[in-house]
């Protein structure tokens, strides 16, 4: 019974993408792909933030696989909760597409959430390599579901480099159990035998993350693949699966021994300042916000870094906050942006903003939030986020990176306020129609805006939660 | 410890007013309405405070705001304070009745922006926690941002952008100073940190990156150049709120943060420092000299007068310091004064050049009295505000910097010359091509009344600033202690 509880998530998960597929074979237009969507999501991640942390499974074959400790105990409900912000979005933008009773896509979507789950809650390579994988294969066909070919080319770049990332992983994951003889993701990288070997397999596997991540020099493929999905696609990208692989990539740099430190440190080091500087830089040159967003959001993962290369100093707490502020911040931004693309001229130029911010207030005002929060304004999820990280990397003793962070936070300034004279202070060019907003964008909006303002002023409950 | 919290109310009336303005944002004369009622119940509000800070000398509210951080939710209010904030709301009534008719689109939103404003500003007067203080220090850019862009004049993007570009990548190192201050062992309110400031060569970085922050806000000479176009481009409230309230954060920010937490570090640059004040003072004043806007020429006039009081601050004498917060009073009503009638000017006339104008006086007797009020109040006519504001600058940092107050001496007298170019461009002077033109109506009822309340308070400053000096003797008295010579 206990086992069983601890894989309800997972198994809620499932269910629901039966339960999508059945009715989609039953009936020629299903009804309630939706409901039953959300109501998984839900379920799944309420019985997560019931049930961990938890003392581990005792059938023995469930043991190796689930980690049960608080990373899973953040990240589980965390990602459903994202889910859920996602899913409000994505089910208007299904409607708008005319797609509302394709099983199909509701069913990929939970399957991207599971991958989610297993690659945040993971405690071996299997499950890390396996999570990644349900998370990924998804999203290929999601991309690309936008008809026209700006879709599919998005969708072949993404899959392009993400199979390339898979299997520079999956190399790298064999080398680390050539050289450790292990599975178990702690296990491996504490102390082995092989250091070498072990060390040679985690470079693979911190480069295939990077694909994931979108961190410099990885990054470039990410603009043009958010520039061709549909934006509420775009918010899952950088929101979920951010926040999944984010908490992956935190278990395996907790579990890091002493030996691999020190030749991770440079590395870790490097990728963070190299990402801060050349995706900033990058941003500032777009003229399409979802390209700018794109190169942004590759950015903050820079930012995240920072922390990530402290945990020893100053605990996982400011990645995982970081992570869940980012994931909402990118949720606003790309939500935003995806109510606004409701017309038939697409709305993602500087120039198609134009004075929505008085014809579209809450839309646009969901942008534009989501816009000052990733500039750092007080009082928002993305100053908190970043005194958090920029304390851990003091507490760290990296000075330099923090200044470096600060230079490319200087940078980005600039960008992020563009979009935010367009929308509030110019005139639009043509009469728009006036804002109607659905129930579920509605409530989207609300919700959203509620995390972004309560991170920022009231952080202690989630901080509370991490260790 | 009150058991109504009186200076969070402080804070958030005018927020809340103006966010309540906002659901009538159809019916802008009703958004008006409850934007002034809010704006007066924080005025009345101020003002009952009066006696309990007269009495107690600091009034004092705190909890615990984010523990893990140790950073606490700590507001307090001693005479310095008090002064400001009192000076914050009645800037605020002037500006809603200054908007009264400028204003016609966009009604409940520019309220809600300008109180939203002035929230913030008080915020920064008030708080006595390093990060809460950076949060509103922070927060005052979006209000004013949009106000420059979205009700500003023609060039209003660039000015809007160009002043927040500027203030927030100055202020961005500061974040980092906050930061390493945070983790240098006591708690972050400013009490914990002044007691013990960080040593050694840490104690400069972060010093420099607070008064990076602080010197673009005063706006200190270097960093100086969004000024002139913010306050030209913003409307005729945006003015008097930048230059009456968000300068002085600069200059208050400088007095209550900087020097208590960087004292050696600050006493090392407080030469360079006065003479950047110095070099601002002459720059300003003779870049206004050559103004052909009359807006313009006021901002370079309010650049200067900054340089004035930034001399003053880090001369850091005592009296000096008592002539430094006379003259950010003082400037704030003078300076605020005049924008509103250049403002005024705008209104009737749709524009703000000089040679446009002249010889008003005959046409608009009463707007060319109160443009020679506030004028020769400008330049420091004696009996006026500014007057004991120089004074005492003068007196206090002749002992300190004996030359360089001889030269602030000079500087002044420069801005006589600006001064009579600005009158005889307006109401003085040979009738330009617009004072023929039909528009000259002499000032109505409203407008009046609200240089009244200006020329009221400029007058009782300049005979009588024994209660404004009795209010922040104390309050600089603790700061003058702390710090080394």
């Amino acid at each position: 019974m206990h086992d069983i509880l601890l894989f309800a998530p997972h198994l809620l998960l499932t269910l629901g993408i039966l339960l999508c597929f059945v009715l989609g074979t039953l009936f020629r237009r299903p009804v309630g792909l939706y409901g039953v969507t959300l109501a998984a999501t839900l379920l799944a991640g309420s019985f997560g933030l019931a049930v961990y942390p938890a003392s581990g499974p005792v059938l023995p074959a469930l043991k190796p696989f689930l980690a049960t400790g608080m990373l899973t105990a953040y990240f589980l409900p965390l990602i459903c909760a994202l889910g859920i912000g996602v899913l409000l979005f994505f089910g208007a933008e299904l409607k708008r597409e005319g797609r509302k009773h394709d099983d199909e896509l509701y069913a990929l979507f939970l399957t991207a959430l599971l991958g989610g789950i297993i690659l945040a809650g993971g405690r071996n390579w299997l499950a890390f390599f396996l999570g990644l994988e349900l998370l990924s294969l998804p999203l290929y066909i999601l991309i690309g579901l936008r008809k026209d070919s700006g879709g599919t080319e998005a969708s072949v770049k993404y899959f392009v480099m993400g199979a390339t990332a898979s299997g520079v992983l999956l190399f790298g994951i064999g080398l680390v159990y050539a050289g450790s003889g292990s599975l178990d993701i702690a296990h491996s990288l504490h102390a082995p035998e092989g250091g070498g070997t072990v060390l040679i397999g985690l470079g693979m596997i911190l480069v295939g993350v990077a694909f994931k991540l979108s961190l410099a020099p990885f990054h470039l493929w990410a603009p043009d693949v958010y520039h061709g999905a549909p934006a509420s696609v775009a918010a899952l990208l950088t929101s979920m699966v951010k926040a999944a692989v984010g908490g992956g990539l935190l278990r395996i740099v907790l579990a890091l021994g002493p030996e691999l430190w020190p030749a991770t440190v440079p590395v870790l080091w490097g990728l963070a300042a190299l990402t801060m500087l050349a995706a900033n830089l990058a941003a500032l040159a777009q003229t399409s916000l979802k390209r700018m967003l794109g190169f942004s959001s590759a950015a903050h993962m820079g930012y995240l870094l920072m922390g990530v290369l402290c945990v020893n100093q100053a605990g996982p707490g400011p990645v995982m906050f970081y992570a869940a502020a980012l994931a909402v911040m990118d949720l606003a931004a790309f939500g935003g942006l995806s109510l606004l693309d409701d017309g038939p001229e697409p709305v993602d130029t500087l120039a198609s903003l134009r004075g929505l911010g008085r014809t579209r207030p809450w839309a646009a005002g969901l942008l534009a939030a989501g816009l000052a929060a990733l500039s750092g304004l007080p009082p928002t999820a993305g100053f908190t986020g970043k005194l958090l990280l920029f304390r851990a990397t003091i507490m760290g003793g990296y000075n330099w990176l923090g200044v470096i962070g600060i230079l490319g936070a200087a940078l980005s300034v600039y960008y992020y306020l563009r979009p935010l004279v367009a929308l509030y202070l110019r005139e639009g060019d043509a009469p728009t129609a006036p804002e109607r907003l659905s129930i579920g964008g509605g409530v989207a909006v609300f919700l959203v805006l509620l995390a972004l303002l309560g991170l920022g002023v009231a952080p202690s409950p989630i901080l509370q939660l991490i260790p | 410890m009150y058991d109504f919290p009186l200076l969070t109310a402080l804070i958030l009336l005018p927020l809340l007013g103006g966010l309540a303005g906002l659901f009538f944002h159809r019916q802008p004369a009703q958004a008006r309405f409850i934007c002034l009622t809010a704006a007066l119940a924080e005025l009345a509000l101020a003002l009952v405070l009066l006696p309990e800070v007269f009495d107690a000398g600091i009034l004092i509210e705190r909890f615990d705001w984010i523990p893990l951080l140790r950073v606490q939710y700590s507001l307090a209010m001693d005479g310095l304070s008090y002064i400001l904030v009192l000076l914050t709301a009645l800037l605020g009534v002037l500006g809603i009745l200054t908007s009264w008719r400028e204003i016609r689109e966009g009604v409940a939103v520019f309220h809600c922006l300008l109180l939203a404003a002035l929230s913030a500003a008080i915020g920064v007067f008030l708080a006595r926690d390093l990060l809460l203080f950076y949060l509103f220090w922070e927060a005052q850019l979006i209000p004013m941002f949009f106000l420059i862009g979205r009700f500003g004049h023609e060039r209003r993007r660039y000015a809007a952008l160009k002043f927040f570009v500027f203030s927030m990548v100055g202020g961005l190192p500061m974040l980092l100073a906050v930061v390493w201050l945070m983790l240098t062992g006591v708690d972050p309110s400013l009490a914990a940190l002044a007691a013990s400031p960080v040593s050694g060569a840490m104690q400069g970085w972060c010093a420099a990156a607070f008064i990076l922050a602080f010197a673009v806000k005063t706006p200190l000479l270097p960093v100086h150049t969004w000024l002139p176009d913010a306050h030209t481009q913003a409307p005729t409230a945006g003015s008097l709120l930048l230059a009456g309230v968000l300068l002085k954060t600069g200059a208050y920010a400088m007095l209550r943060w900087a020097i208590p937490l960087f004292p050696q570090a600050v006493a090392a640059a407080a030469p360079w420092l006065a003479g950047l004040g110095l070099a601002g003072l002459f720059y300003a004043s003779w870049t206004a000299l050559a103004q052909q806007d009359a807006k313009r020429l006021v901002a370079y006039s309010s650049v200067a007068h900054m340089g004035l009081i930034t001399f003053a601050l880090f001369a850091f004498d005592r009296t000096g310091l008592s002539g430094a917060v006379v003259m950010m009073v003082s400037h704030a009503l003078t300076t605020g004064a005049l924008f509103v009638m250049v403002g005024m000017l705008a209104e009737r006339f749709h524009s703000r050049r000089l040679s446009d104008f002249g010889g008003l006086w005959g046409k608009m007797p009463v707007y060319g009295a109160f443009m020679l009020f506030f004028a020769v109040a400008s330049a420091g006519l004696p009996g006026l505000s500014n007057f004991v504001g120089e004074l005492m600058i003068m007196l206090g940092s002749f002992k300190v910097y004996p030359v360089g107050a001889s030269l602030a001496f000079f500087g002044i007298v420069v801005g006589l010359a600006y001064v009579l170019r600005l009158l005889r461009g307006t109401v003085l002077g040979r009738p330009g091509p617009l004072t023929e033109s039909g528009g000259a109506a002499d000032l109505n009822g409203r407008e009046i009344l609200i240089l009244s309340v200006f020329a009221l308070a400029v007058l009782f400053i300049g005979v009588h600033p024994g209660p404004l000096l009795d209010l922040i003797r104390e309050p600089l008295n603790v700061l003058a202690t702390s710090r080394p010579v």
